[in-house]
């Protein structure tokens, strides 16, 4: 096989992979709504219950968010981990909105742990 | 027959007098039993069927040794002496009236057997009830109540019997795997005189030594260990006194093996900044998995099986199996298993080591030791710059609540009275375990209301120590027993209560979520029945109410630390006292 043919081989079974798995998750572009999202997030669907009230002290942290909007609402409809449960009852909208609410929260990065007191302290009895 | 040259009213008044001087109550040889014991304390919520014991505590006793604790509710009774016996080493007793006290109080006796940890129960009970209130209060096998979660149970019928059950009762229930022990003691047999005082004695307590393992079977799995390429140490509920600490540091370093504490269920056992804390790093493939008071090894053991590698298991709970309830654990298919105490197998399995290690094996122990510091340091590091995130957030997160509460008794001799089940961990991150009595480990039957109750139990043991106790306590669990929070004050047990105050039962939030998805609906219902708000609880207020300095609902981060100084100020002075700090959820 020539490396030509390699190529095209190669390009034809990524395209089999890959677009069944695009297809699975089709674009959206939904104007989502941050405020009725917060609602949904911290007293509606209870995302605050393992991820914080600002997606910032739970597991895992949600700030700042790496998915699109597409795949946000596609891993939180069918999660591919255990640990969470499926919304798959929720609307595209209405994880659009939640979506919406996670990308308004401003990406703050922490000082180091050495910069604050109490967390000094931990880190001086670690061997 | 009337003696002569006294009127009749007379002579029955100097005869009455004559009796009581020659008589005592049956209770008063009974007090004299429990103090062979050398109880501390007996913790009461007063009940008619065993008015009579109550009676001879307070006077014939003198309300010491035993001295009696008022609580408000019979489960707070035996929470706070399963919190007493893991801290001072030697169980409480708890008096209970028959049926409806022994109710009260059997979730936690209940908890106390799933954490193997004694109390001495004694129930008072009116075998023969006139009225129709005492009725329901008789039963025709009172201990039957309380069985399923007891180690022992019997029911005295006269005084000969009671002397032998009570000394037996403490014996059997100090001995591992240890245990509630029950003692049913009718009222009329409390409230009988006798005459004969001199006639009873009291048994000696002898307490038995507790098993040690099989020697063939240790110099067994002392081979297995030192040939070993990657051994693995897996503590459950086995450090029970401070030499079990010692001899767990001992044996790790000996052999240069990690120690995996655990997470829920465990005692705390080896300190959580030891260099040879956790599972060795990402890298690090047990091939030898020791168990120590670990009741279930079947995972570990399917999993040693499928990859050529061994398990080995010493615990006391191969000698005995429980009843009804199924905290015994899975059969395990481990390679060696050894029915014996894991404290007390220590010295001979350290002995049967240290004879096996050649200065080549010394050379290779230390080196896989230093990986393992690396990785513990690598992992505990990571750890806190975790917390570090959302730190100035409202609600505040559980990380900042413990680290500011870590920072604040630093230079104190403090212990831990409450669990880590609704903490997340953090307690074992950012407080530093370094000694045995920092930490007493979870409530054992994983249900709610240990943590607020119990932490009084470990505050009353570790009073006049100089150490000072703190208890991080959820919302939810506070409100099983409130009332612990007045004998505190009551009793002058000083501790902080610090309230993880989420507002909700978090961790069944997801769980209801979880079946809502699995059936495809209304995951967005799942608050309903799991939130504890509209209206907020007041917590302060509630503390204040029972007699305790109190403050909060802390909603600002940076009020904590003062918040903390101005209560743990109280408590170094002999108080109770809660701060309310409204905290994320998990």
């Amino acid at each position: 096989m020539t490396k030509l043919e390699l190529f095209v081989f190669a390009c034809i079974l990524t395209a089999a992979i890959v677009l069944p798995a695009l297809s699975q998750n089709p674009a959206t572009n939904l104007t989502g709504n941050a405020e009725r999202g917060k609602t949904l997030y911290n007293s509606g669907l209870k995302c605050a219950s393992c991820h914080g009230t600002t997606g910032e002290t739970g597991s895992p942290r949600l700030v700042p968010m790496r998915r699109t909007q597409t795949d946000f609402i596609a891993f939180v409809q069918k999660p591919t981990v255990n640990a969470m449960p499926a919304f798959r009852d929720q609307s595209a909208q209405t994880l659009a909105d939640v979506y919406a609410f996670i990308k308004s929260i401003p990406e703050r990065t922490p000082p180091p742990a050495q910069s604050i007191p109490a967390l000094n302290e931990v880190l001086k009895t670690i061997p | 027959m009337a003696e002569m040259g006294l009127a009749a009213p007379v002579q029955a008044a100097a005869q009455a007098t004559a009796t009581a001087a020659a008589s005592v109550p049956a209770s008063d040889y009974m007090v004299d039993v429990l103090k062979t014991l050398n109880l501390d304390y007996v913790a009461v919520n007063p009940g008619s069927a065993f008015e009579g014991l109550h009676e001879s505590l307070i006077n014939h006793g003198q309300n010491q040794k035993p001295e009696m604790l008022t609580c408000l509710h019979e489960e707070q009774a035996a929470a706070m002496a399963h919190g007493y016996a893991k801290a001072a080493g030697k169980p409480m007793m708890i008096a209970l009236h028959g049926t409806v006290g022994l109710l009260h109080a059997s979730f936690g006796m209940f908890q106390a057997w799933c954490d193997r940890v004694p109390m001495l129960v004694f129930v008072g009970h009116n075998r023969n009830p006139t009225s129709v209130v005492n009725r329901p209060h008789s039963a025709q096998d009172m201990g039957a109540i309380a069985r399923d979660y007891t180690k022992w149970d019997d029911e005295a019928t006269n005084l000969d019997r009671f002397a032998e059950a009570a000394v037996k009762a403490y014996a059997i229930g100090r001995t591992p795997p240890m245990g509630p022990t029950l003692l049913v003691v009718d009222s009329g047999l409390q409230n009988s005189m006798i005459s004969d005082r001199g006639r009873l004695r009291i048994p000696a307590l002898t307490m038995p030594a507790p098993p040690i393992g099989d020697p063939a079977a240790v110099k067994e799995a002392a081979r297995i260990l030192v040939n070993a390429e990657s051994p693995l140490i897996t503590p459950g509920k086995l450090a029970r006194t401070p030499k079990g600490w010692d001899l767990l540091i001992e044996l790790a370093e000996l052999l240069q093996a990690p120690v995996f504490v655990g997470t829920y269920g465990s005692w705390q056992d080896f300190p959580n900044r030891h260099k040879l804390n956790g599972r060795g790093g990402a890298a690090y493939r047990a091939d030898v998995t020791l168990g120590l008071e670990l009741n279930d090894m079947s995972a570990a053991a399917r999993t040693a099986r499928s990859g050529g590698g061994k398990t080995i298991s010493i615990c006391a709970e191969y000698l005995s199996q429980g009843r009804n309830i199924h905290d015994f654990g899975n059969y395990s298919e481990v390679d060696i298993a050894i029915a014996a105490d894991g404290e007390a197998t220590m010295p001979s399995l350290i002995e049967e080591i240290r004879k096996l290690i050649t200065p080549e094996k010394r050379r290779a122990f230390d080196a896989r030791g230093a990986k393992i510091a690396e990785a513990h340091r690598t992992e505990r590091v990571r750890q806190v710059e975790e917390a570090r995130f959302g730190w100035d957030v409202s609600p505040i997160s559980i990380q900042r609540m413990i680290a500011e509460l870590g920072a604040q008794i630093k230079n104190d001799d403090w212990s831990m009275g409450s669990g880590h089940q609704f903490t997340g961990d953090w307690q074992r991150v950012l407080l530093n375990f370094d000694k045995h009595h920092r930490y007493w480990g979870d409530c054992g039957g994983f249900g709610i209301g240990y943590d607020t109750q119990a932490a009084v139990g470990v505050a009353l043991a570790n009073k006049g120590t100089g150490r000072v106790t703190v208890a991080v306590v959820g919302d939810g669990d506070l409100n099983f027993g409130p009332g612990v929070l007045w004998t505190a004050a009551h009793h002058k047990i000083p501790l902080l209560f610090v309230v993880h105050n989420n507002r909700g039962y978090q961790a069944e939030v997801m769980i209801v979520q979880r079946v809502c998805s699995q059936r495809g609906r209304g995951t967005q219902n799942a608050h309903i029945g799991t939130t504890i708000d509209n209206p907020n609880i007041d917590y302060t207020k509630i503390a204040q109410g029972y007699g305790l300095h109190a403050e909060g609902p802390i909603t600002n981060p940076n009020d904590l630390a003062p918040a903390f100084q101005r209560a743990l100020a109280r408590v170094r002075a002999g108080e109770p006292a809660l701060v309310d700090v409204v905290s994320q959820a998990r």
